[in-house]
């Protein structure tokens, strides 16, 4: 079948790079490289025709040449960074630079004993982290989609994290990754590995931004691996460039007792898409996926989740709020399967999504595939306007309807955003999303 | 203060007000009692602005042409509708509304924000005489609510806002007695000779609480009778009929 220009760009890109990619050298990572771009070459980035991508069509950026641009530190100050600050948070902090890991601009030794730190790109070129490499290599053997092929044959660099048995971080670790203003149509395929040993703890910030409005392409993995008794929160920000596309998967596995929750706020990039896919592995383990996205322009925002409850006696409670403004389009889609072992699984899914305008869309999509008999699972979506009572009570109290429509929107978000329980990160995101709204005249408009 | 003339809402073939004329004067209470589908909440609705079509007539609020003006420009003008179902909304927390409707009346009239101290402190007060607990403030607005602390925090707002003309659309619905005292005793604190207040109930028993000056009857869209506190009492004892066979047969009108 003849690939899509934007394939056939990238197969051409890999011919001419993999040379000088890090750990070209090394006969294991050339081939897992190798058996990648085949499956990119068999299946192409994600059609519409793909059941999984129905909604999301990724043409508009066909004809853009993207390309990753090579490992530098020099364009970017301290003073750039510090306009990027989350304001008075106090943590680690590793910053990613279009795609390469910034050892000058992060916090590294400030790191406590416990935790093991390594960049990809070290791992790559000495083959020394056999786990690592074999989740390039699983990522490539599952049947993962285009991206995913396109990320493990471009690897490059990313955070190779973890913390070791009991050690709860004392401080949030944010992994700030960003787009510079010269890196128009840059690509950067992003890998990270997060391991948390048993007990441990940490709070992780997982941030993306540009700092101009151009258009390029991340295409980031995470992949989130916590054993028995370990609790990550995970705060996953996305507001890169409005011209930019994003996408992003994160892949979790629980031990028992073990506890995940992301909250996957995405406000910025012409097109995102990401994925979380939790997999309840031990019993008693639970998960909770939060979601705020914010639609504007003909912003286009899919997310796709997946939980699969594999042992009994876990719970996983996911609910995703989306404001869609303009020409903006949300899609959602839910899957839960429950496996025949998962008896006393509780598995909740909520997905609420605010029209803005008659011009924005919502697709919501629920599947739940339930094989076991005792469970409780529930599931619930809305696609709605604000509600004229709500802004008649605020006008009648002498607010303008502007003003109303303002609020009732903010409070909608806020559902979400008050359950962030670090509130440096709740008080930015907050302020974050209160400037996406401002300036949208349709607030003002009837909707 | 308030003058309607010759009021009539209708929808289709459907006459809801069938031609009110009212007047009332500043420092004065006043009373609309009627059954359920007579025409209460419509009056309501079209003098804060909820119902904007279908209306002829005119409404004139000191001085304005109400009907023209936009519901929150009513509610900076002075008029406060406590509603009879107050809309639930969650996310938006009660004390950050009352500010910020405190605030948008303040700054209509030229007024700086007011100071949160002073906020507090009277807020504190008025919480005090409706009995209302501290965490009423820091809850979404009617969210969860019963139906009496609903009714509570609409007399809130209502005594936080000061208007000059309060319409209380079935305040009484809901309350137990001892609810009813309390609110009664709120709205009683807001009265005064600058200020007009229309309660619009069924039930005669607020009247009780609240004394009116003028009590109208609202029969079929139409101010059927009008007259002192004692029609309330009538009311209680004949029932609306009564009303309903007095206009027919004005002879046999009770003594």
């Amino acid at each position: 079948m003849k690939e899509s220009p934007l394939t056939g760009h990238l197969l051409g890109l890999h011919e001419e790079l993999s040379g000088g990619l890090p750990g070209a050298q090394d006969a294991t990572v050339a081939a897992i490289r190798q058996r990648a771009i085949t499956r990119l070459t068999e299946i192409g980035l994600p059609k519409i025709t793909d059941e999984a991508w129905r909604y999301t069509n990724i043409r508009a950026f066909d004809k853009v040449a993207f390309r990753p641009t090579a490992e530098s530190n020099a364009a970017l100050t301290k003073q750039d960074i510090a306009v990027l600050e989350i304001p008075s948070l106090v943590r680690y902090r590793i910053v990613v630079l279009d795609g390469w890991v910034s050892e000058a601009h992060s916090t590294l030794d400030e790191l406590p004993e416990g935790v093991e730190f390594n960049r990809l790109k070290n791992v790559l070129e000495g083959s020394t982290d056999s786990e690592t490499i074999q989740i390039l290599e699983d990522r490539t053997a599952r049947a993962g989609h285009g991206f995913e092929a396109l990320n493990s044959a471009f690897a490059a660099d990313g955070v190779v994290l973890r913390l070791q048995a009991g050690l709860k971080l004392d401080k949030p670790l944010e992994i700030l990754h960003i787009t510079q203003n010269d890196a128009s149509s840059r690509l950067a395929n992003i890998n990270h590995r997060i391991t948390l040993e048993k007990g441990a703890k940490l709070n992780l910030i997982e941030r993306y931004v540009s700092m101009a409005e151009t258009r390029h392409m991340t295409n980031a993995s995470v992949r989130i691996d916590l054993a028995e008794s370990a609790q990550l929160s995970h705060y996953r920000i996305q507001d890169e460039s409005d011209a930019a596309m994003h996408i992003g998967y994160a892949t979790a596995r629980q031990d028992s007792g073990s506890c995940y929750q992301i909250f996957s706020i995405s406000l910025g990039s012409l097109l995102d898409r990401h994925e979380v896919c939790q997999s309840l592995e031990g019993a008693d383990a639970h998960c909770e996926m939060k979601g705020l996205y914010i639609g504007r322009g003909k912003q286009h925002i899919d997310n796709y989740t997946t939980v699969v409850h594999a042992s009994p006696d876990a719970s996983s409670d996911e609910f995703y709020k989306g404001i869609l403004n303009d020409r903006s389009r949300a899609v959602f889609h839910g899957r839960i399967r429950v496996d025949p072992d998962a008896q006393h699984t509780d598995a909740q899914q909520q997905n609420r999504n605010l029209l803005l305008s008659t011009n924005a869309e919502a697709d919501t999509k629920p599947q739940l595939e339930i094989y076991a008999d005792d469970v409780k699972c529930s599931h619930g979506a809305t696609v709605g306007y604000l509600e004229t009572d709500a802004i008649f009570y605020l006008r009648s109290r002498g607010l303008s309807e502007a003003e109303a429509r303002t609020i009732l929107t903010e409070a909608f978000a806020a559902e979400i955003l008050d359950q962030i329980e670090l509130p440096p990160v709740r008080e930015f995101l907050l302020e974050l999303v209160r400037d996406k709204l401002v300036g949208n005249h349709n607030l003002k408009e009837a909707a | 203060m308030l003058s309607i003339r010759n009021l009539k809402v209708e929808i289709g073939d459907k006459k809801i007000l069938n031609g009110i004329d009212l007047s009332v004067n500043a420092g004065e209470i006043h009373a609309i009692m009627g059954p359920n589908g007579s025409g209460k909440s419509t009056l309501a609705n079209v003098i804060t602005g909820k119902m904007e079509e279908n209306i002829s007539g005119t409404v004139e609020y000191q001085g304005y042409d109400l009907l023209e003006l936009d519901p929150e420009e009513r509610a900076r003008e002075g008029i406060f509708l406590a509603f009879q179902h107050p809309t639930e909304i969650p996310g938006v927390n009660n004390i950050y509304l009352i500010k910020a409707a405190v605030n948008a009346l303040r700054k209509h009239h030229g007024e700086p924000e007011v100071d949160a101290i002073d906020f507090l402190k009277l807020i504190r007060a008025k919480m005090k005489l409706l009995e209302i607990n501290e965490s009423f403030l820091y809850r979404s607005v009617n969210d969860g609510f019963s139906g009496g602390e609903k009714k509570r925090n609409e007399i809130l707002q209502m005594l936080m806002l000061e208007p000059q003309l309060a319409l209380l659309d079935e305040t009484d619905s809901g309350l137990d007695i001892d609810a009813l005292k309390v609110v009664s005793r709120g709205v009683n604190s807001l009265a005064d000779d600058g200020r007009s207040i229309i309660i619009v109930t069924h039930f005669p028993r607020i009247l009780e609480y609240i004394v009116p000056d003028r009590v109208h009857v609202l029969l079929n869209g139409k101010i059927v009778h009008s007259g002192d506190k004692d029609t309330a009492h009538d009311l209680e004892k004949y029932g609306y009929t009564w009303v309903t066979e007095r206009i027919n047969n004005p002879s046999e009108a009770v003594a």
